[in-house]
């Protein structure tokens, strides 16, 4: 077929395709009304004033700025919700990771089953899961009753209010979606790799890591760039599940929006906070490409 | 050989445990819900319904359970509304989608409690029609839209694309207008991706509640906003059954979701 | 009588390329007109621009004397049948063919009688209650022929609608919508670049190449008088005779014949003879083939009655001045 052929298929101005910019015409406007004009909104806030007893004060200032990017407390704040992003990721990757290709090389009812229960967390409210977790972390929870009852352990244990918890709480949230990244790269390798390479004489660990991770790369890297910038913007879990000294860039957020009422220094949180992912995103994006172009 | 079936053991091995990870906080709740304790603990004493009764004569847990329901029915009317004619045309413009279609997907990676002050700030003293737009149900449909419309859009872009453009040709050639043909063929062929787009969207906004925090009062409140709140004054399991029935009516979505889709495919 | 279509310097654009470059066409009520010629030639955005599924960028497009360029699809009085049926995958046979005579309005009560008999003339009697994945392609296409039939459109507009289907129902097909021609005598704008489906349906004949009309006319006319090289080339099998300018007349050219009309000779009773060599003899079922290289070029005639020559053979050629063409280049 010809190019000319093709592209009259392609862009067949029938009644309906010849509006087709129009039709963008709603979701945009929605878009820039609900998202763009509060986030310009938010913008100009985080150089407004606050004096002290009012909201805030119409201004012109970089003080938030300074104050959030020099505070020793406030970089404290940052340095810990990096950190706990990164870990959570890594650990959620990993997961994600391995159970995918658990499910990967399964058939039928049980693929079915498993693609279920992988499915589990996206369903499940933030809120839900904390709760859950409260049920079992604490020293009248499942696990200290499950430890003490079978005598693995001869007091009570509780693991509520650590970092474990924070990190097994924040993972659940991002591992669904993690986990069907990495699926659907999996899904694109063909399953006879992992056959051909055992047969040349290739231990499964070389397998796994000649083969099946330089294929898997990019999935996996999709993976951690999501669970990084979903983590980065919790602070229920964190909060709920956490040490009580885990403060972190959301929840001194939310603290200073409703507890301090002064949205000017929410404002400027908040833009920091976008740039961090913004940044984060763009730079696996970049790293990407540029090993992508390496290989080519 | 033996490495390789230690290997499959381990595997094997990681797959329960991942998932006990994913039913603990599920089941945990789904049992504390029908403890007859006074407050959480294991080992459970004995087993009732008492909690859910306390549950259905709370004035304001059934009011939060019924606002959330009211904001999720909204929010999954309007991302449908919006992301149907956007996912079309995405799927049939070819001019800037790239760029487009970012665009409209960025909300998601914003983290929802900048999404939700910057909502409560930008529109929270806008007035419409006289009435305070702030604390209203619409404003908390309208933030969680702001998740729920990328999500539908990018369930309804590719089921757009692999529709049969002669289709819809041939319905505008029978003498369709192009509203009717888009009802009359679209909607049914596309319906699957459809519902898939609702669902998204409904479960979106009823489990959402950081921006819902920020936006809601006392009256407004949604189910998972009052758990939020009532998280460290409340010990009784009363907590765990909100929470069961938070988790219980997405799960009754999908069910509904999944009957409909089956019912569908044996016609 | 007025005619059934009449296209004016319609021309089409992608870009800097004009898919359709100001072509001119009449089509007379009940006149089965073919558009024939390779992909890309515009032949399918031609029929779009006539159906109203694109728009034009220029020129006029009457049907039944009305003007109909700058109106959407659905307010024409055209009906396609498309080149994958596009059925509606939700609706039943019954319901697809009753879906344009909804839509124009047909009451209720007609509607059921009107889709009945069009299914008994398609010889699909017993599938109204079928859905379109339940059927062959063969099947399929016929309820796409009686869907587009039975709003009784001004004119029938065909897109390639049997290159999807295998040889067997391919020319089952072709014959029914020959038959329905002949018993109904609809107006039919048919596309294909399949010159045996051109020749057996078509009253006339357009063969298109790079958004032009080369030549229309009955497909005698266009098998025994090309008017161009192209013509010559695209419909039939043809052989080309390079002649240098003292040859024939004046100026360099090309002289084709039919290989049909090609033969052996043996003494001087041809008009024309010309020396050649055998380089390869086929069998093809039938006949032979003989392909020979002339000073002139190549070429290839067929045989009934085994050769009695081989590769690397000298033969003679000949032929009738008649049965060939000569085209000048340009």
């Amino acid at each position: 077929m010809s190019s000319a052929d093709a592209i009259s298929r392609r862009s067949g101005i029938s009644g309906l395709t010849a509006n087709i910019p129009w039709l963008l015409v709603p979701g945009l406007l929605f878009i820039f009304f609900v998202f763009g004009w509060p986030l310009l909104y938010l913008l100009r806030m985080s150089f407004n004033d606050h004096p002290g007893a009012t909201v805030y004060v119409e201004a012109w200032t970089l003080r938030n700025y300074v104050f959030v990017l020099t505070d020793p407390g406030m970089l404290t704040e940052i340095a810990k919700t990096v950190y706990l992003s990164v870990v959570t990721a890594v650990v959620t990757v990993t997961a994600a990771f391995f159970f995918a290709q658990f499910v990967w090389l399964r058939e039928g009812s049980a693929r079915l089953i498993f693609l279920a229960i992988a499915l589990g967390p996206m369903l499940i409210s933030e809120v839900s899961v904390i709760i859950g977790w409260r049920m079992f972390f604490p020293s009248n929870g499942l696990l200290s009753y499950a430890m003490t009852s079978t005598g693995l352990s001869g007091q009570k244990i509780n693991l509520l209010s650590t970092e474990l918890a924070a990190v097994v709480g924040l993972s659940y949230i991002s591992v669904s979606y993690c986990f069907f990244s990495i699926l659907s790269v999996l899904n694109g390798i063909d399953r006879g790799l992992l056959t051909a390479s055992a047969d040349l004489g290739a231990s499964p660990v070389r397998t796994f890591f000649t083969v099946l991770l330089p294929l898997a790369k990019g999935g996996i890297a999709a993976a951690f760039t999501q669970a990084f910038v979903f983590t980065m913007g919790i602070y229920a879990t964190t909060n709920a599940l956490g040490p009580d000294s885990l403060w972190t860039v959301p929840y001194e957020i939310q603290l200073q929006m409703l507890t301090r009422r002064n949205w000017p220094m929410a404002a400027a949180l908040s833009i920091v906070l976008i740039v961090i992912i913004a940044a984060a995103a763009l730079v696996t994006q970049w790293l990407r490409h540029r090993k992508g172009s390496r290989h080519v | 050989m033996f490495e390789e079936r230690a290997f499959r053991n381990l595997h094997r091995a990681f797959a329960a445990f991942f998932t006990l990870y994913v039913l603990i906080p599920i089941g945990i709740t789904a049992v504390m819900a029908f403890s007859d304790d006074n407050v959480i603990r294991f080992p459970i004493r004995g087993f009732s319904v008492r909690w859910f009764g306390a549950f259905l004569n709370d004035a304001q847990w059934i009011n939060a359970a019924w606002n959330s329901l009211e904001i999720a029915a909204m929010t999954t009317v309007m991302s449908l509304l919006l992301s149907l004619p956007t996912a079309y045309a995405l799927a049939n413009g070819q001019r800037g989608r790239p760029w487009l279609q970012t665009l409209l997907i960025l909300p998601l990676f914003v983290p929802g409690v900048v999404l939700g002050i910057s909502v409560a700030m930008g529109l929270g003293s806008v007035t419409v029609f006289g009435s305070e737009l702030f604390g209203s149900k619409i404003l908390v449909a309208c933030a969680h839209t702001l998740w729920a419309l990328p999500l539908a859009i990018t369930v309804l872009v590719p089921t757009f694309e692999t529709l049969d453009k002669s289709l819809v040709e041939a319905a505008g050639d029978l003498g369709a207008p192009p509203l009717l043909a888009f009802f009359n063929v679209i909607v049914p062929v596309a319906m699957t991706g459809i519902v898939s787009a609702a669902l998204f969207s409904f479960i979106t906004s009823l489990n959402e509640f950081i921006m819902a925090l920020f936006l809601t009062t006392r009256d407004t409140q949604t189910l998972p906003v009052m758990l939020w709140l009532s998280l460290r004054s409340s010990a009784s399991p009363q907590i765990a059954v909100a929470s069961f029935v938070l988790a219980g009516s997405v799960f009754t979505a999908v069910g509904l979701a999944y009957a409909w889709y089956s019912a569908s495919r044996r016609k | 009588m007025v005619c059934a279509l009449r296209l004016e310097r319609v021309l089409k654009r992608y870009g800097s390329h004009a898919a359709v470059d100001e072509i001119d066409l009449v089509v007379e009520q009940g006149e089965f007109l073919t558009l024939l010629g390779p992909s890309g030639c515009g032949k399918t955005t031609t029929l779009r621009l006539i159906g109203g599924m694109d728009r034009p960028d220029g020129g006029t497009i009457e049907i039944m004397g009305r003007r109909v360029d700058r109106l959407p699809s659905y307010k024409r009085d055209t009906a396609t049948v498309f080149q994958s049926g596009a059925l509606f995958p939700h609706l039943t046979v019954a319901e697809n063919v009753a879906y344009g005579l909804k839509m124009r309005g047909v009451p209720a009560a007609d509607i059921g009688p009107k889709v009945k008999r069009i299914l008994e003339v398609v010889r699909m009697p017993g599938f109204a209650d079928r859905y379109p994945e339940a059927m062959s392609g063969g099947q399929r296409q016929r309820v796409a022929l009686a869907r587009a039939m039975v709003v009784e459109p001004s004119i029938l507009l065909f897109d390639e609608p049997m290159s999807a289907l295998d040889l067997k129902l391919k020319l089952e097909l072709r014959a029914e919508i020959h038959r329905l021609h002949d018993e109904l005598g609809y107006t039919a704008v048919f596309v294909t670049h399949d010159q045996s489906e051109a020749m057996a349906l078509s009253d006339r004949i357009a063969v298109m190449n790079k958004g032009k009309i080369e030549q229309i006319g009955s497909p005698i006319e266009i098998f025994e008088r090309p008017a161009s090289e192209f013509v010559y080339t695209f419909v039939g099998e043809s052989c080309s005779l390079e002649l240098p300018p003292q040859a024939v007349s004046d100026p360099a050219g090309r002289l084709f014949i039919r290989p049909s009309r090609l033969g052996l000779v043996n003494g001087a009773g041809a008009e024309n003879v010309l020396m050649a060599r055998v380089t390869s003899i086929e069998y093809l079922g039938g006949v032979y083939r003989i392909h020979a290289e002339t000073d002139h070029g190549a070429i290839f005639f067929d045989s009934v009655k085994a050769p009695d020559v081989g590769p690397d053979h000298a033969i003679k050629i000949g032929w009738k001045s008649a049965d060939a063409t000569y085209f000048p280049l340009p």
